[in-house]
């Protein structure tokens, strides 16, 4: 009986997540980006024997897609990331964040898709291939028992506990970190945590595992198995799916829609229209003719010039 | 709505990626709900369900036991009474083919196990 | 605040909760708060009619009646006609990427002055609002009621930014804290709060067209003594075309250049320049008195603001018939004339693409705006050798250049100037890599915050651009900062001063530069004087300046961390990476000359 209320849950998780999405991305889609505010970081285009930095200033759409790419894929902005030292006024280059970060990020996206074979039978051979590239540390002495530990669930880890470190360790970090901030780290702290304890500590019946993928993504639901630590993990999952549309969680989605990133820096060759730019209600030639008629009047009848030794 | 392009663009990625694994089965054509063994009949060593989650652990604590201790024979708990050689051969007795039986359930959890990097196939021990 | 280096940084770190509880006008502190909008500027500024006539330091602020509501459905109307504030409301992490790239949060500590704070000031009323996570769950999701206390802080730490973008360039997101801010602002003033210097200039330039207030025949004079500066310094008659029809160009410069020092000199370097185009190229210019002003204050404080200050641009252009305008240096004025002036206004159908009718150049950049940069031009020039330079009036200058925020974030504008001062000057010596180009420090006075009542904000503000110069000055001796926007022109005197840096350290722009290397056809005596009247380095005396550069001093410098002695102080700073760990920037901590 038990086992209906974790395919319940799941179908609404997934389905809260989906809308969720969907929801804040179509929101923010009603609103216009009244001006093009990119930031270029680097040279403009302009005089064309001058060196421009076409993905970090870029001036077509194309470019700008790389660019994009650059910062969903290798967190560029991150990578810029500089330490300053006030007590000596000096600052250095400093990588730390954007290493948490990307070994948390990418970690996370491969694992996904090595889950990808629960949910498919026969099971795609790319998934596989993944699946044995990610394992190919095995750890122990050969003569005894050799465990095989997927690559990124060290990276998981890493970059999680060093996300949460830093919100531990650094003072700026600390204060600025607000409780949902420590909440979406620990649900996904514990939700990692459960599949690892699954892989190595805790053997679980695999196979009801997928039966149960199956029957999800079949719309064919199958019980799960009643497992302690297997329940943990889908009741996780499904928390983080839920809170993913409705916390900070929705970054993912967002940067996509961050005019600072996702415009090319040519405002000037391209004419950025604002749909809601309303009328001019500045000063007018004739207003302003009419407040200074005797000054202007004067630079008339000196032959609108000043100067030239006259 | 502005930007609908790009929006709807990104709208359909994001339904194609997470729906991914529905269709995909519409492409190949084929769901295998469930791995469809060849039973071999009679009964195993343990108990049916136990075997599925336990077997490569028993296999582990098999080799260490022979190797190490020369113990040689394993007495079945659900079975009393009935005792077995500690060998792969004892296996491959009933369960003649890999493809057909071991491969079945491996394949359909995505499983690669290393035995059969050293050891032989049932297959291969028949010839 | 009393000697060099020693202001006294108290830096705090509160926890989640108290970052969350508003300042009083208790906390306010002399030199960093702002004075409020006078009454006369407020009517003068296309602004809300709800003047709030308020002493910041007073516990009662007079909001007009209804305050609360009008700010929350301005904000409901704002984050749906901007969408970047809907979605950066949204999605911050509050990684901290940002927080010690802000100058004010260097220099005051106060962590409210890091970028993501800033944010949050209104991120936590947006969520108390507009979510019903923060409905809900008040203070554990990060939202706070809006309360008076709350308007003072708003007031109190948007008017701390100067919207130089340099947050914005570390966010994964690209977080701009800056339009956050420009429209926090504008809410601001939907319930009466103003800001009395963005709002002065703002007032005059809507009546006068330049933010100085300056009258037609003021404008007129000012040109026409930069004229005859001109003429004592080089003999050369100079015609100043002003609100000329039917010339090629329109000129428009920030109107700081018309009379501040040390703005002067580039005015006069730009009237050179046009001087000799039209004397070897037939090419015509004008100024116009309405048009008198690039520079834009409402870009950091409205949109309407900004939009009806640079209308008159284009309208003159038009009135003059001109084919197309080139700008001045100027800052504030480029992120307008870049990202916003088309946006906000149809381009008249008389102006041409920009091109270069001496070289054939196609300014394909600004295709669509007509406008381009005076450096963008002169490059180009510069590059098929159609101005004649002399490098050496320049040799008594060791130049650095500050890149300012808004020409470098806004704008991308990063070769073109160093083009143009490597081409006019011998000695040229870039600062640190994370003070120049997009990583640049804002001069800590911009968006506003050249007010004097602020002055504290802008020397602690400014302290990271100016341990950048010092870091320079110290390694090789630079004593000319060249810097391409009119507020740095104005801010960095005091900054300089302040960090005992000026004198030696000696800033203007890069036309002033230019003017100096410029050889004008029809100047036919040696010129003995820079624009600024000091005399130039004799030949004997250059080839003792080069010496004296490229040999270096007999001086030796020493290590104070293990003592050991270098004759060039890059090697001790090499020694100092190397050994100690200490980055070249800061190097000048540890290796000291040898006494």
């Amino acid at each position: 009986m038990i086992g209906y209320l974790f395919v319940g849950l799941f179908y609404i998780a997934i389905l809260i997540f989906v809308v969720g999405v969907l929801v804040r991305i179509f929101n923010w889609a009603r609103a216009p980006v009244p001006l093009n505010i990119c930031t270029p970081l680097g040279q403009q285009k302009s005089l064309d024997w001058l060196p421009r930095a076409r993905f970090d200033s870029p001036y077509t759409k194309w470019e700008t897609f790389v660019r994009m790419l650059g910062e969903v894929f290798l967190f560029r902005s991150l990578w810029k990331n500089t330490k300053y030292y006030i007590e000596t006024q000096r600052q250095t280059a400093t990588k730390w964040l954007w290493l948490f970060a990307i070994a948390f990020h990418w970690s996370l996206l491969i694992i996904l898709l090595r889950h990808i074979r629960f949910f498919t039978s026969p099971i795609p051979d790319w998934i596989l291939l993944l699946q044995s590239l990610d394992g190919i540390l095995e750890v122990g002495r050969p003569e005894l028992h050799m465990v095989t530990i997927l690559v990124t669930n060290l990276t998981i880890l890493l970059g999680l506990f060093g996300l949460l470190g830093r919100r531990i360790v650094g003072a700026k970090e600390r204060a600025i970190s607000l409780p949902s901030d420590w909440l979406a780290l620990i649900l996904i702290i514990a939700t990692v945590g459960s599949g690892i304890i699954m892989r190595y500590f805790w053997a679980v019946d695999i196979e009801g595992v997928k039966r149960f993928a199956i029957g999800i993504v079949t719309f064919n639901p199958v019980l799960p198995p009643l497992d302690l630590f297997f329940l943990t993990h889908l009741t996780l999952v499904s928390a983080l799916l839920i809170y993913f549309p409705f916390s900070k969680l929705v970054h993912a989605a967002g940067i996509l829609f961050s005019p600072t990133r996702n415009l090319p820096n040519n405002p000037r060759a391209v004419r950025y229209i604002n749909p809601w730019n309303p009328p001019y209600t500045g000063i007018s030639w004739e207003e302003y003719y009419e407040m200074y008629k005797d000054q202007l009047d004067e630079i008339a009848e000196r032959g609108y010039k000043v100067g030239g030794g006259g | 709505m502005y930007d609908s392009k790009y929006v709807f663009l990104i709208a359909i990625v994001f339904i194609v990626a997470i729906t991914s694994p529905v269709w995909y089965h519409g492409v190949v054509g084929k769901v295998i709900a469930e791995p469809e063994l060849q039973l071999p009949p009679g009964h195993c060593i343990e108990d049916k369900e136990w075997m599925k989650a336990n077997h490569m652990r028993l296999l582990k604590e098999w080799r260490d036991e022979v190797v190490r201790h020369a113990d040689r024979t394993y007495y079945s708990f659900t079975y009393p009474g009935e005792s077995y050689d500690k060998n792969t051969e004892t296996c491959f007795s009933c369960h003649t083919s890999k493809a057909e039986f071991c491969d079945k359930c491996h394949d359909y959890n995505g499983v690669t196990p290393n035995c059969w990097d050293c050891h032989s196939t049932p297959e291969l021990v028949k010839k | 605040m009393e000697e060099e280096g020693k202001i006294k940084i108290e830096q705090r770190f509160p926890n989640w909760s108290d970052l969350l509880k508003p300042i009083t006008e208790k906390d306010f502190k002399k030199g960093i708060y702002h004075y409020p909008a006078r009454k006369s500027d407020w009517e003068g500024a296309p602004l809300p009619p709800v003047y709030t006539d308020f002493n910041p330091l007073e516990k009662d602020w007079h909001l007009p009646e209804g305050w609360k509501e009008t700010f929350l459905s301005k904000m409901d109307e704002f984050r749906k006609k901007y969408r970047e504030l809907f979605v950066w409301m949204d999605i911050c992490v509050r990684c901290g990427a940002c927080a010690d790239k802000c100058h004010y949060y260097l220099g005051t500590g106060d962590p409210k002055n890091m970028p993501v704070a800033r944010a949050e000031l209104l991120r936590s009323i947006y969520r108390r609002y507009f979510t019903w996570q923060g409905k809900i769950f008040g203070k554990w999701a990060g939202a706070r009621d809006l309360t008076e206390d709350v308007i003072k802080e708003l007031y109190y730490y948007l008017h701390q930014c100067s919207q130089c973008r340099r947050c914005s360039v570390f966010c994964p997101y690209g977080i701009d804290t800056a339009t956050i801010v420009w429209i926090g602002r504008e809410l601001l003033t939907h319930i009466g709060i103003g800001h009395r210097f963005s709002l002065i200039s703002i007032a005059a330039c809507l009546r006068s067209g330049n933010h100085l207030g300056l009258s037609p025949m003021g404008m007129a004079g000012s040109l026409e003594s930069a004229a005859e500066d001109i003429k004592e310094i080089t003999g050369v008659d100079i015609e100043v075309p002003i609100n000329k029809k039917g010339v090629d160009i329109l000129f428009v410069a920030p109107s700081g250049d018309y009379f501040a020092t040390p703005h002067w000199f580039t005015l006069m370097g730009y009237l050179m320049f046009f001087h000799e185009l039209e004397e070897r190229y037939g090419i015509t210019y004008t100024w116009s008195t309405l048009a008198g002003e690039g520079g834009n204050f409402g870009t950091f404080y409205t949109y309407k603001c900004a939009q009806d200050m640079n209308g008159k641009i284009y309208k003159e252009a038009k009135r003059l018939g001109v084919k197309w305008i080139i700008g001045g240096e100027c800052g504030h004025m480029w992120r307008d004339k870049h990202q916003f002036m088309a946006t906000m206004h149809d381009i008249p159908d008389n102006l041409e693409e920009p091109v270069n009718p001496i070289t054939g150049t196609y300014f394909e950049n600004a295709k669509s705006t007509k406008m381009i940069h005076i450096l963008e031009f002169a490059a180009d020039l510069i590059k098929h050798n159609k101005i004649k330079l002399d490098k050496s009036r320049n040799n008594h200058w060791k130049v650095t250049m500050h890149d300012p925020c808004n020409m470098a974030r806004g704008m991308g504008f990063f070769e073109e100037p160093r083009y143009v001062v490597r081409s006019v000057c011998n000695y040229f010596y870039e600062m640190p890599e994370h003070a120049i180009r997009e990583k640049t420090y804002c001069c800590g006075s911009g968006a506003g915050n050249l007010a004097d009542e602020v002055m504290d904000l802008r020397m602690r503000g400014g302290m990271p651009r100016a341990m950048a110069i010092r870091y320079v000055h110290r390694l090789y001796g630079v004593n000319y900062l060249a810097t391409i926007c009119a507020i740095d022109r104005a801010a960095f005197t005091a900054l300089l001063k302040y960090w005992k840096l000026q004198p030696p350290v000696m800033h203007g722009g890069i036309f002033e530069l230019v003017g100096n290397a410029l050889i004008l056809s029809d100047e036919d005596k040696e010129r003995e004087l820079d624009l600024r009247g000091e005399p130039l380095l004799k030949e004997e005396e250059v080839k003792e300046a080069v010496e004296e550069v490229v040999t270096a001093p007999t001086k030796e410098y020493v290590c104070e961390l293990c003592g050991a002695v270098f004759t060039d102080l890059d090697e001790c700073c090499e020694h100092a990476e190397k050994e100690h760990k200490i980055a070249k920037a800061a190097c000048d901590m540890v290796c000291g000359e040898k006494r």
